[in-house]
């Protein structure tokens, strides 16, 4: 797609964005998407992500801290914290590189985004497994496996490998390009478009009772051959496939006959359509929605014809468009620039809580993963982990290397009987499933 | 190992099924050649030990704006005829105030001794002038309070800017447009 703005012109101060591409800058704006996230968090709670690669050999700390000060070079634009300004809230630089972390508690810990010399995001390792989680305002899942991944790749180089480098895989001892620390919205945002409308609708939500700094995380390993041919006897594309299974998941183990409509967010990664490299916020969020209308008799089927098709309805480019003018739109506003942030920052808080309010669960497909062979050999597999939030009960994630499908189910309480359903439901279907999960086995 | 109940692989040191709780069985794998990546073991008792995400910024950030606010108050009190009091209390409490804020810039973390000192040493002279006309004036000396309240809040606005000036723009510029 074409890009509108070459110059960023909705940024006016270009010799404070030129400062974005060096090392040396000191603070940087939230992207348009970030915006959402920083206003929405609370002491308790913030929108994080995580995303895990298993190596074949287990992690030496000293080298990975060694790749960890390289790839943080690298991208600058990772090494920040939270702060909130007189009209918005921006990135800071911190002082000190971030020390790799020995993974002893349960994922998602709380990051602490404010009040800290901390970047907001750490990296972890425990045994073969390297994870990153990070703060949804520094970056989205596509960016976090940019990073992961360059770190990745400047880990195996430290001890032997040589490594081919290109997009997925970033050479760590290069400089940060303009193109990956930019806000990749500003090259598409029109003002002519305009915005889309927000969701009205309430969906059906569980409640959700959550256990403070408690995850349980459930892999779910299957072919990738053999889900595509599952999910192509209903003509669906995979990631449908597995949107009307969770629809299909709720309408089977809810309590009593649901009312509202299912919605389920499912984000869909920028990059790919727009040709960005950047390694912020670009996504977008779409849904799929299903309404049971209180009937109990509803069928895999009637969900699957329901959906087919709709999240390439969806993603048209004028609704992307509209998307992004959307989220662009307070942000050039001169009504709303000069408004105090605390203020703003009420607004976009409610704001969130409404869009909440609009899916009942979210599901995120990274798609698959292209390694360069001497990074492939050492990578058993990819995890992408997606915490649910105070108003979901549970957050969906997914993605494949090497032919293994890995869906991820994150909860922060204990109840079980979805992704029992869910998986059973696949096994049932002739699908060969492996389930791991940080809790539980023994 | 299995999980029957489920039909689902599960991994190799598994004795219960994560999903249903059933006792795993000891069957070769349907999927093969994947191996067990192994979480950590948790001790619960963190789940409530740790709470909050934010921590709380150090007291004296918001020292320099609260002593801005009572300088203004007394340049008002003093502009309504409220002289005797106000005049030597204002540079009083500002002395306070720069000592209360050099302490708490020695407790935060290196490098804020210096500026804490620059910041004390910048408006010292005219606290001590003000302190000095105040103290040996004669009751009605309420311009000269005035002016000093009034160039003291200049300075303590311009000991702000200066050194964050560049932040200043960053945030106040950019987002303004």
């Amino acid at each position: 797609m074409e890009k509108v703005n070459e110059k960023h012109e909705a940024l006016s101060a270009q010799e404070v964005t030129a400062q974005y591409y060096d090392e040396g800058t000191r603070w940087l704006p939230l992207d348009l998407a970030a915006t959402l996230y920083a206003a929405s968090r609370t002491k308790k709670w913030s929108r994080t992500f995580r995303t895990c690669v298993v190596l074949d050999e287990e992690i030496d700390p000293v080298v990975l801290q060694h790749a960890l000060d390289d790839t943080i070079k690298r991208f600058p634009t990772f090494k920040m914290k939270l702060r909130d300004g007189l009209f918005w809230s921006y990135f800071e630089r911190v002082k000190n590189n971030p020390k790799v972390q020995l993974e002893t508690k349960y994922p998602y810990r709380p990051i602490i985004i404010e009040g800290t010399d901390e970047p907001c995001f750490r990296i972890l390792y425990y045994k073969n497994r390297i994870a990153i989680e990070a703060f949804h305002s520094l970056t989205d899942g596509g960016g976090s496996s940019v990073f992961l991944d360059t770190l990745v790749g400047r880990y195996l180089q430290l001890r032997g490998e040589t490594i081919s480098f290109g997009e997925t895989v970033r050479n760590a001892c290069e400089k940060q390009t303009v193109d990956e620390a930019k806000d990749s919205h500003f090259d598409y945002y029109d003002s002519s478009v305009s915005a889309s409308n927000p969701p009205t609708i309430k969906a059906y939500a569980n409640e959700n009772n959550t256990i403070p700094n408690y995850a349980n995380v459930i892999h779910g390993m299957f072919r990738v051959d053999e889900i595509k041919a599952l999910a192509k006897t209903k003509s669906l594309t995979i990631t449908e496939y597995l949107t009307a299974l969770l629809i299909y998941t709720f309408c089977q183990c809810a309590d009593a006959p649901i009312t509202e409509p299912i919605a389920i967010s499912v984000p869909m990664d920028l990059r790919k359509r727009f040709e960005s490299v950047s390694v912020r916020n670009f996504v977008y969020m779409t849904d799929i929605t299903f309404c049971p209308e209180g009937r109990t008799d509803v069928t895999f089927d009637e969900i699957c014809d329901t959906i087919r098709g709709e999240l390439k309805k969806r993603a048209t480019p004028e609704n992307l468009l509209k998307s992004i003018s959307s989220n662009a739109s307070a942000r050039v506003s001169p009504i709303i620039k000069p408004i105090p942030y605390f203020i703003k920052k009420a607004f976009l808080n409610n704001k969130y809580k409404k869009l909440q309010s609009a899916y009942t669960t979210f599901f995120t497909n990274l798609g698959e993963y292209h390694y360069p062979e001497e990074v492939a050999k050492h990578v058993l597999r990819v995890e992408s982990v997606l915490a649910d939030t105070p108003y979901m009960h549970f957050g969906c994630a997914a993605v494949s290397i090497n032919g293994l499908f890995n869906f991820t189910f994150c909860s922060s309480n204990r109840n079980k009987d979805k992704q029992r359903f869910f998986f059973r439901y696949l096994a049932q279907q002739g699908i060969k499933v492996r389930v791991e999960s940080n809790v539980d086995y023994e | 190992m299995r999980c029957l109940e489920c039909n689902v692989d599960l991994g190799e040191n598994y004795k219960k099924c994560p999903l249903c709780g059933a006792a795993a069985v000891d069957e070769a794998p349907l999927i093969e050649g994947i191996t067990t990546a192994e979480y950590p073991k948790y001790d619960d008792s963190v789940l409530l030990s740790e709470k909050t995400v934010v921590k709380k910024n150090f007291y004296g950030k918001y020292l320099i704006p609260v002593v801005i606010a009572f300088e203004l108050g007394f340049i008002v009190a003093a502009a309504m005829g409220h002289s005797a009091f106000w005049s030597v209390g204002v540079p009083v409490l500002l002395v306070a105030a720069y000592v209360v804020y050099l302490v708490c810039g020695l407790l935060q973390k290196k490098g804020t001794l210096l500026y804490g000192c620059e910041y004390m040493m910048k408006l010292s002279p005219v606290v001590v002038l003000s302190l000095l006309g105040a103290l040996f004036a004669r009751s009605g000396f309420w311009n000269m309070v005035i002016c000093g309240s009034v160039c003291l809040f200049l300075f303590n606005v311009l000991a702000l800017i200066r050194p964050e000036r560049a932040k200043a723009q960053f945030y106040s510029f950019l987002y303004l447009g």
